[in-house]
């Protein structure tokens, strides 16, 4: 059953699910996106040095 | 040596940033608190016309309700336990306006010393206790503060 | 040496604890949301409408409990010179203005409908205004300077500064006369809410504190992997040149 004031209640948890999702989905994502940018980066240091030791 | 330097920066310019806030608030008192108890305003003797905020009880027994011409026109009394303000006010009332609980009207005084408000807002008390309770409390007597202003306003 | 040990430690046992807080978070998220929703009886006055509480006092408290936060590690990074306790108030700015935003959405939500109005210019309102602003300007410190040492040092000066709202916003129901009501939880002669409503409050506060501290760390992670990132482009960089 939905009385007047019930949009309000309703409004209020919907904004706070979007604002913690948000929150939840752009940390964990950039973590995500620094974790494999370093990890190339730290191959790419790898291949170097191996480079000079074979000359 | 030098850690301890920054400890005493810090807290002696929290000290006196702390100081010189404190001194603004004090000195703009008048303008943040958001409205004037009945009290005051018979004290300050405000001019008619003058635009305020009123704060207090709603007195109990003192709404009255009339329709004229399709508006719904309110009447009730503010009191503040020592002084009281009439106040008149056209429009629909919050649903938490009650006789007892606190409010806050903004309006003027009008040249017959009534309060005519352009807005009215419910102001909460910080208590919260489920119906049922309440309900009890009620059937055994033990409740008295919220005198219904429905059952009133149905019958004027 | 613990410059360079520190945040490598800090990975380590944050990626140990972290499934047990996001485990925890979920699990008070389903108690809490339980109790919020279903458990929780009507209140006298408000019936249903009153059960914004429960996500607005978690967001408003998690606002406050940020910057108080921002405040304590600036001032171990300014004094101490740590460089993990200066990431960590970096990583929760944003955080932490996203928790004001929702207070104030959820206030003015719950006040249209209570008091008659979404906004007004009360002494509580406005702090808590303001605190989004001061937020928004520390997260503004770290965006713009790009020196790491200096805009440590800023942000921690812009973190005191705005410590003295925070304690405004606290006293402002009681210091002046405000629409907005005196606190239900944190009063000295004990909480106004019992039962079952007391435990939804508890329960979401201890969510949202718990969600907290789950992005906290992931971001702090992030803040320390970009320091990496960097000096290794830099290493490469000088490699080729």
């Amino acid at each position: 059953m939905m009385e007047g004031n019930d949009v309000f209640l309703l409004f209020s948890y919907v904004a706070s699910a979007v604002v913690l999702v948000a929150l939840f989905v752009t940390s964990l994502w950039t973590k995500k996106k620094d974790e494999a940018t370093l990890r190339k980066l730290e191959a790419q240091i790898r291949d170097l040095t191996d480079k000079q030791g074979k000359k | 040596m030098r850690k301890k330097r920054r400890l005493y920066l810090m807290l002696t310019s929290i000290a006196v940033l702390g100081l010189a806030v404190l001194l603004v608030l004090s000195a703009l008192e008048d303008s943040i608190r958001l409205f004037y108890d009945p009290t005051e305003i018979v004290e300050k003797g405000i001019k008619p016309g003058q635009d305020f905020r009123l704060g207090g009880l709603v007195a109990t027994d003192s709404l009255e309700r009339h329709e004229i011409k399709g508006a719904m026109v309110n009447k009730f009394t503010v009191t503040d336990g020592n002084e009281t303000v009439d106040v008149t006010y056209v429009g629909l009332l919050p649903d938490l306006f009650r006789e007892g609980q606190g409010v806050v009207a903004e309006g003027s005084m009008n040249s017959a010393g009534v309060f005519v408000a352009t807005e009215v807002l419910a102001k909460h008390d910080e208590n919260y206790m489920p119906k049922e309770v309440i309900d009890s409390l009620k059937k055994r007597g033990e409740w008295q503060r919220d005198k219904s202003a429905k059952t009133k306003a149905g019958a004027s | 040496m613990h410059k360079f040990a520190n945040p490598a430690r800090f990975m380590r046992l944050s990626n140990m604890f972290l499934p047990w807080i996001a485990g925890i978070t979920v699990l008070l998220f389903a108690l809490g949301l339980y109790y919020a929703l279903v458990a929780a009886p009507e209140d006298y006055q408000m019936g249903s409408t009153y059960r914004i509480m429960f996500v607005h006092v978690p967001a408003a408290y998690m606002a406050q409990f940020g910057y108080g936060a921002i405040a304590v590690a600036s001032a171990v990074g300014f004094i101490w010179k740590h460089p993990l306790a200066d990431q960590a108030a970096r990583a929760i700015g944003p955080v932490g203005a996203a928790f004001t935003a929702l207070a104030l959405i959820t206030g003015s939500l719950w006040g249209k409908p209570m008091w008659g109005t979404y906004w007004i210019w009360d002494a509580r309102l406005t702090s808590m205004l303001i605190l989004f602003f001061v937020y928004l300007g520390y997260i503004a410190v770290w965006q713009t300077i790009e020196d790491h040492a200096r805009a440590a040092k800023i942000a921690a000066i812009v973190a005191m500064v705005g410590l003295v709202n925070v304690i405004i916003i606290k006293f402002s129901v009681d210091w002046w006369n405000t629409l907005h009501q005196p606190a239900s939880l944190m009063r000295m002669d004990g909480p106004t809410i019992g039962g079952d409503m007391l435990a939804a409050l508890l329960l979401m506060i201890a969510a949202f504190n718990m969600f907290f501290f789950t992005i906290i760390i992931w971001r702090i992670q992030s803040l320390i992997l970009r320091r990496r990132i960097r000096s290794l482009r830099m290493q490469l960089g000088g490699g080729r040149g």
